[in-house]
């Protein structure tokens, strides 16, 4: 029964990892766009993460409650040993998620708000190095000798080989981060952009990961041995490194979901990795004795959990499907219907035009709006019609504008259409 | 600050921070789902114009909800780990369900928000009905854990330690319905009144216009139907505290001597030292019928129950006063709101009822917070009751001062920033409108 609980424990730390992990890695990335004013990368970016960013959350949720109700023990203790990392990290969840909502709802500036993002960009380099830093230190928990406050609550998870867990798992995130962008790019400048993110995360990661295992040489701990030891998880670091070709491969080939997927499977691999070093002890410290089997909950609260997570799986997975189904599936169906006409030779008509076009490579007009140019000599009705109106505008058939555009108008035409046309 | 009162204080910092988002998240999709059913039925802009200003606001206090509830889920074993290592094999399974339920309100949130134009609308609808029913379940699967505080169920206690556990016995305790059923009824008064009342704040600055006044129907229509029962379910809680916990009675109104007949106190001062009240209006056999249902059968007084185990009475007594009163005024609002909804209409947008609606805005709220004070302090000095001791589960961690203090910066810092957001939207919806109602011109 233990084994099954734990089953769902693993699975809801890797989706965890490969879900809210790359919200993460995507604030991560924002940190390095650097642009002070509009930029597509962050609309990107903002609109990627809002639809999924509070479900994907809920596995970590998910993780504390089978943590607390199934192992109730490991969990008291762990709260107690690592009370100093654990807040900073709520801290880094609480201000990450207000702040990405804040400035999504912000209604007038947006992913624009210089002062949301830069609370949302350092709460999601924050967080995810304390979750890695934690994780690092369950690898190789050494209180100090002296079993003075600092030894014990700060020691063993400030040190080197902690931190660069905590590097590794930053570097993670950002690379899973870039890869997922790549599909949500709008145009070919900004999939380059994430591209060259992706490049140099996944380099950064290559780095920071031997460095991990280079820092557990230096602490005594010898991390490659370990791995050595058992050939399973040496295949799972073997098998996530190697798939790393496959994916640079479909990346190039523009094969959006097998590259998604193989850097899913990669995170996955990296958590197997560590969780069949763990198993079945939760703090790899022999005098410690802190593993799954002597801090379980009695069998009956097992039971129940597992009825509850089993009903919760049927619920949810359906319905998580179902959301990405709608958001990360093919591009939304178009709702607004834009149409130029203009001819040839006219002096109005080009300042016109380029307004519109301006307005319409901004999101979210640039998915959400089907622009059609006419040219009123092309057709004698048109043309009867239009004579005397060119350059004019019709907005879902309607008449919008004629001889003046202004882009601040039209997009306030487009944001009310959006909002009170029927669907 | 000694490490047990910075612990506490910023328990209660945290769960007083958090119900507020939690309630707004219980009660504000159904307001949502309201207005969208009638935007879809009478394909009536204005109701869809509403239906996307709440959604917004349900998404901004979602969120909030959302993080300050995870920051609880890790702080329970943050500050009290003792507690968790005993209660967690017990009541984890409503936390369980909780986050079933939880993460099914995300999803359908996800669903409801970006999915306007990209689902077929009546399956858009329903995401957003989800998310209202999904945040109820997770609202009585948490006051179910809550209540087993109160009320500890499925266990044996022997030598410290939890044995012969039967989680189903424990969720189901015998105060789970009577919390519940007051805790959810409260989400939705304090939310009405604070809807309805925000509404009338920008009705007031702009007589006539017909958004408000539809957003002041629909949530004023829910508060005044939660104000007029919740007085029941406060009966019914009150007589369960009565059998479970007759020393939360006793402090909540101030109850020092046992006697027959024991009079309702209204208003008053706690004097601890002479253990009597000042300045009290009393009405003789009132507490007695109101706990049991007989006005000459007996109460027992705080003074039968040794005073190391005396929650802080003052606290108490006052947060109970306090909910009482601002609940019976609501429950007056709301008899004067339906009056005017049915037989007087046009008295229904008059300044001076808009006045006292701006009024009842906080009132709502105010009272939620006090009566969960009452209900958490009235349990003190015991963490599960007659079990465990707060003090007993505190972590051994030192200077926990500084993050009470840390977290009294964060909680400080995002109220500030989601009055400046919400006064922010308002104002974008006044653009929206005024520009649809050129257009339409």
């Amino acid at each position: 029964m233990i084994e099954i609980v734990l089953l769902f424990l693993a699975l809801s730390i890797i989706l965890y990892l490969i879900m809210g992990g790359a919200d993460f890695g995507a604030g991560i990335l924002e940190c390095f766009l650097n642009k002070p004013q509009y930029s597509k990368e962050r609309a990107t970016i903002d609109q990627a993460i809002a639809p999924v960013w509070e479900a994907n959350h809920m596995w970590l949720i998910l993780t504390v409650v089978i943590l607390f109700n199934g192992f109730p023990e490991a969990y008291a203790k762990l709260s107690v040993m690592y009370h100093i990392p654990l807040t900073l990290m709520l801290v880094g969840i609480i201000l990450r998620g207000s702040s990405f909502s804040f400035r999504h709802y912000d209604p007038f500036r947006n992913e624009n708000s210089p002062f949301f993002s830069r609370f949302f960009q350092f709460s999601s380099l924050i967080t995810p190095f304390m979750m890695g830093t934690i994780a690092g230190s369950l690898m190789n928990w050494k209180p100090g000798p002296q079993g003075s406050f600092l030894d014990f609550y700060v020691y063993p998870w400030i040190n080197g080989f902690a931190l660069s867990v905590g590097l590794f798992l930053i570097t993670l995130c950002a690379f899973t981060a870039s890869i997922y962008l790549i599909g949500e790019a709008p145009d070919q400048k900004t999939r380059k952009t994430f591209v060259r993110f992706a490049k140099i995360s996944n380099v950064l990661a290559i780095q920071a990961g031997l460095l991990v295992f280079f820092m557990s040489y230096w602490y005594d701990f010898d991390l490659l041995a370990d791995f050595f030891k058992s050939p399973s998880q040496l295949g799972c670091v073997i098998l996530a490194s190697a798939l790393l070709p496959a994916m640079w491969f479909f990346i190039s080939k523009n094969q959006t979901w097998v590259y998604r997927i193989i850097a899913a499977i990669q995170n996955a691999l990296i958590v197997v990795g560590w969780l069949g070093l763990h198993f079945p002890h939760i703090v790899l410290n022999p005098d410690l004795n802190l593993h799954f089997y002597n801090t379980a909950a009695p069998a009956v609260t097992l039971k129940y959990l597992l009825y509850a997570l089993s009903f919760g799986m049927v619920c949810i997975l359906p319905a998580f499907v179902y959301l990405l189904k709608i958001f990360k599936g093919t591009t939304p169906p178009v709702t607004i219907k834009l149409t130029l006409y203009s001819k040839k030779e006219c002096e109005l008509c080009e300042p016109f035009s380029q307004t519109i076009q301006k307005v319409l490579t901004q999101s979210p007009w640039n998915k959400r709006v089907l622009f059609s140019q006419v040219d009123i000599e092309s057709d004698a009705e048109i043309m009867k019609e239009y004579k005397e109106k060119i350059p004019a505008c019709t907005i879902n058939g309607r008449l919008a504008f004629k001889y003046k555009i202004n882009s601040k108008t039209l997009i306030q035409k487009l944001k009310t259409i959006s909002q009170f046309e029927n669907h | 600050m000694t490490d047990l009162l910075a612990a506490r204080s910023q328990m209660a910092l945290s769960l007083g921070f958090h119900i507020i988002f939690a309630c707004i998240g219980m009660a504000m999709p159904f307001f949502m789902a309201t207005s969208h059913y009638l935007a879809l039925k009478r394909k009536d802009p204005t109701y869809k114009a509403l239906t996307k200003a709440w959604s917004k606001g349900v998404a901004i206090f979602f969120a909030t909800g959302a993080v300050s509830g995870t920051a609880l889920s890790f702080e329970l074993g943050l500050l009290w780990p003792e507690f968790m290592k005993h209660a967690g094999a017990v009541i984890g399974m409503p936390f369980s369900w909780e986050g079933t339920a939880f993460f099914i309100e995300a999803i359908a949130l996800g669903l409801f928000l970006y999915g306007w134009d990209r689902m077929p609308a009546w399956a858009h609808w329903l995401s957003g009905l989800v998310v209202g029913v999904s945040g109820v379940a997770s609202g009585v699967f948490v006051v179910c854990a809550n209540a087993w505080m109160n009320s500890p169920a499925g266990f044996d206690w022997v030598q410290g330690k939890a044995i012969n556990i039967d989680p189903f016995a424990a969720m189901f305790n015998q105060a789970w319905i009577d919390q519940s059923l007051h805790m959810t009824i409260a989400a939705f008064e304090a939310t009405g009144f604070a809807v309805a009342g925000m509404h009338a704040l920008l009705l007031l600055k702009k007589p006539g216009h017909v958004f408000h006044q539809k957003a002041i129907k629909i949530s004023l229509a829910f508060a005044c139907v939660a104000a007029l029962i919740q007085p029941l379910s406060g009966d019914l809680a009150a007589k369960g505290v009565h059998q479970r916990q007759p020393l939360k009675l006793a402090a909540m109104e101030a109850h020092f001597e046992t006697r027959t007949a024991a009079p309702l106190l209204i208003g008053g001062i706690p004097d601890m030292k002479n253990n009597t009240v000042n300045y009290a209006l009393k009405i003789p056999g009132a507490l007695s019928f109101l706990a049991t249902g007989s006005t000459s059968s007996s109460i027992p007084g705080l003074k039968d129950f040794p005073r190391a185990l005396w929650p802080p009475v003052p606290i108490v007594h006052f947060a109970f006063q306090t909910m009482v009163g601002l609940g019976s005024f609501l429950a007056l609002v709301a008899l004067i709101s339906l009056f005017f909804l049915f037989k007087k209409p046009k008295f229904l947008y008059h300044r001076r009822f808009l006045q006292l609606l701006v009024l009842c805005l906080p009132l709502g709220f105010v009272a939620l917070e006090a009566g969960w004070i009452v209900t958490e302090v009235g349990r003190q000095p015991w963490i599960i009751y007659g079990i465990m001791k707060t003090k007993d589960a505190l972590t051994p961690m030192p200077g926990l001062v500084y993050t009470f203090g840390m977290f009294c910066g964060l909680y400080l810092f995002l109220t500030v920033i989601l009055i400046w957001l919400v006064r922010r939207q308002i104002q974008a919806v006044d653009i929206d409108n005024n520009w649809s109602q050129e257009s339409h011109d």
